[in-house]
């Protein structure tokens, strides 16, 4: 399993690139939950300071038809430089990726719909390549589908998940009403004993899992996976470090972070299929 | 002007038949798998087909959900499920995974609707499930009136938006708090509404609210149903599976009005009380959210503001001489001033003269829960219709 870094900073990116394969960056206005961003006329310099990296380019936005030409121009501008591939949510992108002739390398990344083999298979019909794992499955499922896929896999094994995504400012609209002037940083919500991390800005609110992906006991299990995703975002950059240099070395984190739970890998929602009576 | 198609929900059978009784033109439900509302009845196969027959009869149709995100021991049981519903006749399914696409255009004839759950919110997704298939699009509902026309413009799919009901806090599709917080899979039919709960709110380690919320006010689109068939919408979706027969036959009758007013007469004036009766039947407030207005805190509503309605008071099951044959749905007395429509017939005003007994014996309230009783308003008034509290 390759390492990517999916950094909160430029820093965190250069500091700890010696343990890592490359980088995950997103695109102003065209990824959401992605701390580190530029504009797509900017990727080529960014890839000239890490030459001997795979640099993903993470495009996870719903996208409206406003954004459809800004689209359009960063995936033509993908297209020319050299970047390892595109982890994308909306079908637009598969859409223009086709239409252009493109030939970008696509991961899909609807991180909530990723969780069976099947459906990428259609996906892989349309030039898509790869997929990257949703965390809403059972160890022995993703364990499952890695070994079915044909075609590049990722899993997120470190870092805060999102698990709610809206475009509605949901602190905002909540303060403006009650009309308390309080800033939208360092907000959670609290829940029996867990505590959830909202962030709400101009692109939305997102809700995050209450612990911090530990996936570092299971990757020597899960090895077969072509690249493993470690997440920045809100940790602090000495933490990172020792937590992206366990990994690398396949050692556990216990100690090294608060927060951190592997139970998402062993988490199984209840569900069954009924049987018919016809 | 098209017309469009007024798409009601159907939680279970009873609730299909009501929908169509009062005016739907379709129904959408689940059957027992592979639906996104695992919590409602749902209908049986065997349901499903008896009310495809019905459907058939009275020129309607009958789509059925398979909206489910697909995990592996779901996928590989699929197609069995697809050719079941294709012996029924169904008029479509639909579905949110690519996976229920392909294998119902590959192995079986039946049409397919791409689910609101995938969250389309601009016209090249679309144009490419149009180009694997697609037969409509259920568009999301954070869509202003400028992003639908300009879908409609550039798409030659079929495309359903939602009139009625309830909304979602996140991205269809984008929420997992269930799966979190109460072990059921939002995207499996589980989804427990964490997005109605409150929470207690930290900045810091400073606790800002008890109360935090997000609580979204329903969506009520009948003041802008005549801009949505200028746009030849194909279909006009109510949202509520979990909703009872009362919110089926009042949303669904005053939507069939509305559209049929439009369609018509381009004059048409919406009727205030419809609107306000819109407003009430489902215990929340509602507003037309991100069709006419970008995001604000007039979609939310604090507080806890449902309130209980107790509008519905009976349902018109027969008669007996001139008296009219009533279950009772909530408390109403003797004097009392009610509104009663039916599947043919406009609201119109009563008063309760007298209540009698199912043996005949006078009495002055009708109290307890589906207690049957005759009752003399001096009217004839059709089966199946409607007793209600005035607006």
């Amino acid at each position: 399993m390759k390492l990517l870094l999916q950094g909160d900073n430029y820093q965190q990116m250069v500091d700890n690139q010696v343990f890592l394969d490359g980088f995950i960056i997103g695109i102003d206005n065209l990824s959401i939950n992605v701390s580190f961003m530029c504009a797509a006329d900017e990727i080529k310099s960014f890839l000239k300071k890490f030459p001997d990296k795979e640099v993903f380019v993470i495009l996870n936005k719903n996208y409206q038809n406003d954004d459809l030409m800004y689209l359009e121009k960063t995936l033509l501008q993908l297209s020319e430089v050299r970047v390892a591939g595109v982890l994308f949510y909306d079908l637009a992108v598969v859409y223009l990726n086709k239409t252009l002739n493109l030939n970008l390398n696509l991961i899909w990344h609807a991180e909530h719909f990723t969780t069976n083999h099947f459906t990428y298979s259609v996906y892989n019909n349309y030039q898509v390549v790869g997929m990257v794992l949703s965390l809403d499955m059972h160890f022995s499922e993703i364990k499952q589908i890695s070994e079915k896929i044909k075609g590049i896999t990722m899993l997120p094994i470190f870092g805060h998940y999102p698990i709610f995504n809206s475009i509605r400012r949901l602190g905002k609209n909540y303060f403006s009403f009650f009309e308390l002037e309080k800033s939208l940083n360092d907000l959670f919500l609290q829940v029996d004993d867990f505590k959830l991390p909202i962030i709400d800005n101009k692109k939305g609110t997102a809700i995050y899992h209450p612990y911090l992906v530990d996936g570092s006991k299971i990757i020597k299990q899960l090895d077969e996976i072509d690249y493993g995703i470690i997440n920045g975002y809100q940790v602090e950059d000495k933490k990172l470090m020792k937590v992206i240099k366990k990994i690398f070395n396949r050692q556990s984190l216990s100690g090294v972070i608060n927060d951190l739970s592997e139970n998402i890998f062993y988490q199984q929602t209840t569900y069954r299929i009924k049987g018919d009576d016809l | 002007m098209k017309k469009p198609e007024l798409l009601a929900p159907a939680g279970d059978f009873e609730k299909a038949q009501w929908a169509f009784l009062y005016g739907a033109d379709a129904i959408y439900l689940a059957g027992p798998s592979f639906g996104l509302r695992a919590n409602a009845p749902n209908l049986s196969l065997l349901e499903i087909k008896k009310i495809v027959q019905i459907a058939k009869q009275n020129n309607k149709k009958v789509y059925v959900t398979v909206n489910i995100v697909l995990h592996n021991q779901e996928a590989e049981k699929l197609l069995a499920y697809l050719k079941k519903l294709e012996k029924l006749q169904i008029d479509a399914i639909i579905v949110s995974d690519l996976y229920a696409l392909q294998l119902a255009k590959k192995h079986t004839k039946l049409k397919v609707f791409i689910s609101t759950q995938t969250s389309i919110m601009n016209y090249q997704a679309i144009l490419f499930l149009e180009q694997i298939g697609a037969d409509r699009i259920i568009l999301a509902r954070e869509l202003a009136k400028d992003d639908i026309k300009l879908i409609k413009e550039k798409t030659n799919v079929e495309l359903e938006t939602f009139i009625h009901g309830a909304m979602c806090a996140s991205v269809s599709g984008r929420c997992v708090l269930s799966n979190y917080l109460s072990n059921r899979d939002a995207n499996r039919g589980g989804c427990s509404q964490v997005c109605r709960w409150n929470f207690t709110l930290y900045q810091d380690n400073r606790k800002i609210s008890d109360n935090f919320a997000f609580f979204i006010k329903d969506l009520i689109m009948a003041s802008h149903i005549k801009e949505l068939m200028n746009m030849a919408i194909d279909s006009f979706k109510i949202e509520g599976r979990m909703r009872s027969i009362y919110y089926i036959a009042v949303v669904v009758s005053i939507y069939r009005q509305i559209i049929d007013g439009y369609y018509l007469n381009d004059n048409y004036q919406l009727n205030k009380n419809d609107y306000l009766r819109l407003q009430k039947v489902a215990n929340r407030h509602a507003c037309s959210q991100f069709f006419a207005d970008n995001d604000n805190a007039n979609y939310h509503y604090y507080n806890n503001e449902e309130v209980s309605n107790q509008d519905f008071l009976g349902i018109v099951i027969g008669r007996k001489d001139n008296l009219i044959y009533v279950e009772q749905r909530n408390r109403f007395h003797v004097n009392d001033q009610v509104s009663i429509f039916g599947p043919n017939t406009k609201e119109k005003e009563y008063t309760i003269y007298k209540i009698y007994d199912e043996k005949g014996g006078l009495i002055s309230a009708a109290a307890h829960p589906k207690q049957r009783v005759y009752l003399d308003i001096n009217a004839v008034v059709e089966k199946n219709s409607i007793i209600h509290k005035l607006i």
